[in-house]
């Protein structure tokens, strides 16, 4: 058989039979195609009392010719029909029944049987095995939370193209006559029943457009699905319960827009938002359908309570093993020798410091004082190297990043190169479009602190016309880079060109591995709007409104970056492993403490890889990065609590919060990290009445922020272990803010 | 009442001042009356641009100026409900360390009510269908509240993506159609004015909320989006050899403010003086309206940005809509009206001539038809109120 063929029952008073619908898609539907499909039917089904047709792609005529003027209307004996979709002003499109009077031959019109509509697709369902029933001794986690036995898959029925049109048809039928702007469904299965409807509609002229299609990955990836509301359709593959349609609508999708495709509720429950394509629940007065599926909380599941192994469900697929998270765990493997050098040379002298906060996330959180770190005699003679060895010469001009004209004298004047300073053209970037083309010239592009990858790479673009076939060199005082990969592509980038990769020469006189901010709101935002909020809303207590008046004054700093401790601001203790402590440990500002955890957690991110050295090839190390299905993580990571628990530095504990991103703090994807989190918190909650736990105001501030998130069920204790505490009221008033799911 | 202290009727007596009374009263305090009959004297007060008298409001309260209050009870008590369908008197409510008084109730009633109307300002949704010809939607930036879910994304505060802000507006515009649009006019009307609004919006995110040391702008930061549906009237003009009269059509009014630091300061990195050339303030606001536009013009400043004010133009053309533009002492603006004069507006030659790409070009809105600035008061921040006609 050519037709994917459906069947159900037909009940008429006393009469019973087969109603079976013949779809098709195929280049073309020919009239002996029909014939011999229906000559199969009435041979497996003698008790056919109608035969439709349906070829949801093809032009009508054509199937109304195949259907109703070949041998197959004599075959069925007249018990044959066409199910189309029809067009009318304003209105859905309405399927349509057309049937030929059998003497005469006059073609009559009539409304389909809705009934009948949903009686195929549940035969669609029921063949395909789209009611899933758990093994014994396995039960489902559902996207809801809720725990079944049962589960409804409705992608095992969307196996052709046929089936799609099928349901496109049915579904398009539902909708209002208003071309829909973009059509949401709820599993990518469901985009060809999308595409289906589209096909159709813009067939018999419905729609003008093409809308795109955006499956938004259930309940696991509702929250972060883009904002939604007129104009928008959301297909719903299948429900028990109607609560993702109440989402939905929620979300702003007007409810004549939300279409549930298979619906199997208990008919007692309050009746499902949105519409319905088929119902699936069976019924006295139905021919067809299957029990309610009985969904329960966690809480009081009994497969749970029996011990049934549960099978989670992430997106539309089981997940029978729990998900690796990935602990980034800072050692001294982490610290490279390098890194240690740099921050060994220049903390403690104010040159490290902290940005807090940023227009936009392409800066880094830490800031050098370039003029001031030239001024040392290290970095000095490190960058007099390079500009004795790579400066182009003769020298014509000299574009200056992020570094003064008087610096880069002075840089000059120490390797022995007034004249060719002198000598040469001296500009901003910013003019770099004022720059006067020189053929085969040689410039030198000399860069203060190497953040933005992209500028830098725009300007080598501009610079390629400004000096075509010249002799470019970009040397740097400092070059960042949040990964070894992302430094090997930046330098293999800027050096080639027509010779190949050594083209022009790129320097730096030091690498150093920071992150980029990839986050919209850094951890100084979220306090600062956290206390504004909490200011706009009652007083606050002294402290915190101290605390925010410091916030409020804060550019680019060295101390009083963090939240104080009992005994003031919080400092580096003689255990500090990631600094040498023996020599003027009170120089050591909490701004060099937080460029070294910044530098650790960069390295962790890439498997503690080292930045490769000037004239390496660009290297294989992978930076961790979270994986999404859809638009749910598949692969999280979070901040190993040993990281805490092994280093009681109240300071380096509050430069971890500060530093991670906010997904690296999310604990609450694993409830034994969570526990392990929670337990140093607990500690520091007890320990502060007694001088120590100084870092616990960093804890309840980010957990306050929601930058730290533990499991529910720890929340609640930590609560109810404040509440007991002889805390301040400052910090009490903070941890109000903590909200607990 | 004390000489320093200026009686200011709202709205209208944010509209217009004598020359150098501004300075004044930002040098002394003022008084912000607000009558009984307010929503009345806005509605017979025709197209004004209610932006701009928010933008005079923010810029007193930035410059500390001392600023009372005095409601009438009705509508104070009204604001609870009303609050943000009266963006004017929204900015007044989220002021900080402004004194407002109301007769006949007492301070803490009067602090009540206004925490009231402030959860609602500083919570609102955007809606399709008001009760309202206008909207609100305020970053209450030195209130904690700066990120409204209508404009940021829940999960990563940032921005909402293109699309989302796409579908907000199209929520908007939808309630103020007809109806008998085609679906997909409706659609690229939406995507059109979306992107002036994303462009714009972005602008006060980068430039509104930090100052030129990158600190917080501080009390008083605010930025906000408004939507208010006016009547557009129409100059009259030639087509086709006929004369098509005057005519006022329904429209959409939207606009986008801050408290930043203005076209001057951002673009240069430099305070705006008195002493600063008013041709070069006007100079460097074309500059940010050009990059894009003349390809000699290359930024490698932030690599996906400085597109988007031509953007705004563009998208403006599209439209046939106009948009007025206050920063600093300027006040400019850009008519894409059918049948408005559009003298040098379009490029002679070259290679844009044939899709008719407008010139990144303002004019000043003392002097129209005119591209010769004039000096205005010096404001904060930007505020660009932008008029679509609809039919």
């Amino acid at each position: 058989m050519r037709a994917l063929a459906l069947t159900t029952r037909y009940r008429e008073g006393a009469f019973e039979g087969d109603a079976c619908l013949l779809v098709y898609d195929e280049i073309e539907v020919s009239a002996a195609m029909v014939s011999s499909d229906v000559r199969d039917v009435l041979n497996a089904r003698p008790n056919t009392w109608k035969i439709y047709i349906a070829a949801p792609f093809l032009e009508e005529d054509a199937v109304v010719r195949a259907a109703l003027e070949g041998t197959a209307f004599d075959r069925a004996e007249g018990k044959i029909g066409v199910l189309v979709g029809r067009l009318t002003v304003g209105q859905p499109v309405s399927l349509q029944f057309l049937c030929r009077n059998k003497g005469g031959g006059v073609i009559s019109e009539s409304p389909a049987d809705d009934e009948l509509i949903q009686g195929w697709l549940f035969n669609l369902c029921d063949r395909s095995r789209a009611l899933v029933d758990a093994p014994a001794g396995v039960h489902f986690g559902k996207g809801s939370g809720k725990h079944a036995r049962h589960f409804l898959r409705a992608s095992s029925a969307l196996l052709s193209s046929a089936a799609c049109g099928f349901v496109g048809m049915a579904t398009l039928a539902r909708l209002p006559a208003e071309a829909p702007r973009r059509i949401f469904v709820d599993t990518a299965p469901l985009i060809a029943v999308a595409q289906a409807m589209q096909r159709i509609a813009n067939k018999i002229g419905q729609w003008a457009i093409s809308q795109p299609v955006i499956s938004f990955s259930s309940y696991g990836g509702i929250d972060q699905a883009p904002t939604m509301g007129y104009g928008d359709v959301s297909l719903v593959s299948a429900s028990t319960s109607g609560s993702l349609a109440d989402r939905l609508i929620g979300m702003g999708i007007a409810e004549v827009n939300v279409i549930t495709l298979f619906l199997l509720k208990d008919p007692l429950k309050p009746s499902a938002r949105g519409k319905v394509v088929c119902d699936l629940t069976a019924a006295p007065e139905r021919t067809f359908g299957y029990r309610p599926i009985d969904s329960y909380p966690p809480e009081s599941c009994p497969s749970c309570a029996r011990g049934d192994i549960l099978a989670e469900l992430a997106g539309d697929q089981f997940m029978l093993e729990k998900r690796v998270v990935k602990r980034l765990r800072v050692s001294t493997a982490s610290q490279k020798k390098e890194a240690r050098a740099f921050f060994e040379r220049h903390a403690r002298t104010g040159l490290v410091q902290i940005q807090p906060y940023a227009a936009d996330a392409t800066a880094n959180l830490v800031k050098f004082d370039i003029d001031r770190l030239t001024q040392d005699s290290d970095v000095s003679q490190a960058v007099v190297r390079l500009l004795r060895r790579f400066s182009p010469s003769p020298l014509q001009t000299i574009v200056l990043v992020d570094m003064q004209e008087s610096t880069a004298r002075r840089l000059f004047e120490l390797a022995g190169m007034q004249q060719a300073f002198e000598g040469a053209q001296r500009i901003g970037w910013e003019e770099l479009e004022c720059l006067t083309p020189i053929d085969r010239g040689s410039m030198l592009v000399l860069v203060g602190c190497l953040n933005d990858h992209g500028r830098v790479r725009g300007i080598n673009a501009s610079m390629r016309t400004k000096a075509p076939q010249g002799n470019v060199a970009y040397l740097s005082v400092v070059t960042l880079a949040d990964s070894p990969r992302n430094l090997g592509d930046l330098r293999m980038f800027l050096s080639y060109g027509q010779h190949g990769s050594e083209t022009f020469v790129v320097r730096s006189a030091y690498d150093l591995m920071l992150p980029w901010r990839n986050e919209s709101v850094t951890a100084w935002d979220a306090e600062y709007e956290l206390l504004q909020r909490m200011a706009s809303d009652g007083a606050l207590e002294q402290e915190l409104a101290h605390r925010l008046a410091r916030l409020q004054t804060m550019s680019c700093e060295s101390s009083g970056l963090l939240m104080p401790g009992s005994a003031g601001d919080l400092a580096i203790a003689p255990d500090f492993v990631y600094l040498h402590t023996d020599t003027n440990l009170a120089q050591i500002s909490q701004a060099d403490v937080l460029a070294v955890v910044s530098n650790l957690l960069a390295t962790v991110r890439c498997s503690d890889l080292a930045l490769p050295a000037a004239n390496a090839k660009p290297g294989d190390g992978v930076q961790w990065n979270q994986m999404l299905y859809g638009q749910v993580v598949l692969a999280p990571a979070t901040l190993c609590p040993r990281n805490m628990r092994d280093y009681n530095d109240a300071i380096l504990r509050a430069a971890f919060l500060r530093i991670a991103f906010k997904q690296e703090l999310d604990f609450s994807v694993d409830e034994h990290i969570s526990q392990e989190v929670l337990d140093v918190i607990m500690t520091e909650l007890s320990g502060w009445s007694s001088g120590r736990g100084d870092a616990l105001p960093e804890w309840l501030l980010s957990m306050a922020c929601d930058r730290l998130r533990l499991h529910p069920v720890h929340v609640a204790r930590l609560l109810g272990a404040v509440r007991k505490a002889q805390l301040p009221t400052w910090l009490v008033q903070l941890a109000g803010r903590i909200k607990n799911d | 009442m004390q000489s320093n202290v200026t009686l200011i009727p709202i709205p209208m007596g944010l509209v217009d001042f004598a020359p150098g009374q501004w300075e004044r009263v930002l040098d002394g305090s003022v008084v912000l009356e607000i009558p009984e009959d307010y929503e009345q004297v806005f509605s017979t007060a025709g197209a004004v641009g209610e932006v701009f008298a928010i933008q005079r409001v923010l810029s007193l309260a930035r410059h500390k100026t001392p600023i009372s209050v005095r409601w009438p009870y009705g509508l104070l008590a009204q604001m609870l409900q009303v609050a943000s369908f009266n963006p004017l008197l929204a900015v007044v409510v989220c002021l900080q360390d402004a004194n407002h008084e109301s007769p006949s109730i007492g301070t803490d009633d009067v602090e009540y009510l206004l925490a009231r109307a402030r959860h609602q300002i500083l919570t609102y949704r955007l809606q399709g269908h008001l009760p309202s010809d206008s909207q609100l939607l305020l970053c209450g930036d030195a209130r904690g509240h700066g990120r409204p879910l209508d404009l940021y994304d829940r999960s990563s505060s940032g921005l909402r993506s293109r699309e989302d802000i796409e579908t907000t507006v199209l929520g908007v515009l939808s309630a103020q159609l007809t109806g008998s649009e085609a679906a997909n006019h409706k659609f690229a009307l939406a995507g059109a004015l979306a992107v002036i609004v994303a462009e714009l919006f972005e602008n006060t995110h980068l430039h509104g909320r930090l100052d030129l040391a990158k600190s917080p702008v501080g009390p008083n930061a605010m930025r906000g989006l408004m939507f208010k549906r006016i009547n557009v009237t129409l100059p009259a003009h030639q087509k086709l050899g006929r004369l098509i009269l005057a005519r006022e059509v329904p429209g959409l009014e939207v606009s986008i403010f801050d408290s930043g630091l203005g076209y001057y300061a951002s673009y240069t990195r430099q305070v705006l003086n008195p002493s600063t050339n008013l041709d070069e303030e006007w100079r460097v606001m074309h500059k940010c309206f050009a990059r894009h536009f003349d390809s000699d013009l290359v930024d490698q400043r932030q690599r996906h940005r400085g597109m988007g004010l031509y953007e705004v133009l563009r998208a403006l053309q599209e439209l046939n809509g106009s948009i007025e533009i206050r920063t600093g002492r300027l006040f400019a603006y850009r008519s894409f009206f059918e049948g408005e004069a559009l003298p040098e507006m379009r490029p002679p030659s070259g290679p844009w001539v044939r899709i008719q790409f407008p010139k990144p070009l303002l004019l000043d809105v003392q002097n129209r038809p005119l591209r010769r600035p004039a000096e205005n008061d010096a404001v904060v921040g930007t505020a660009a109120r932008i008029v679509v006609p609809l039919a």
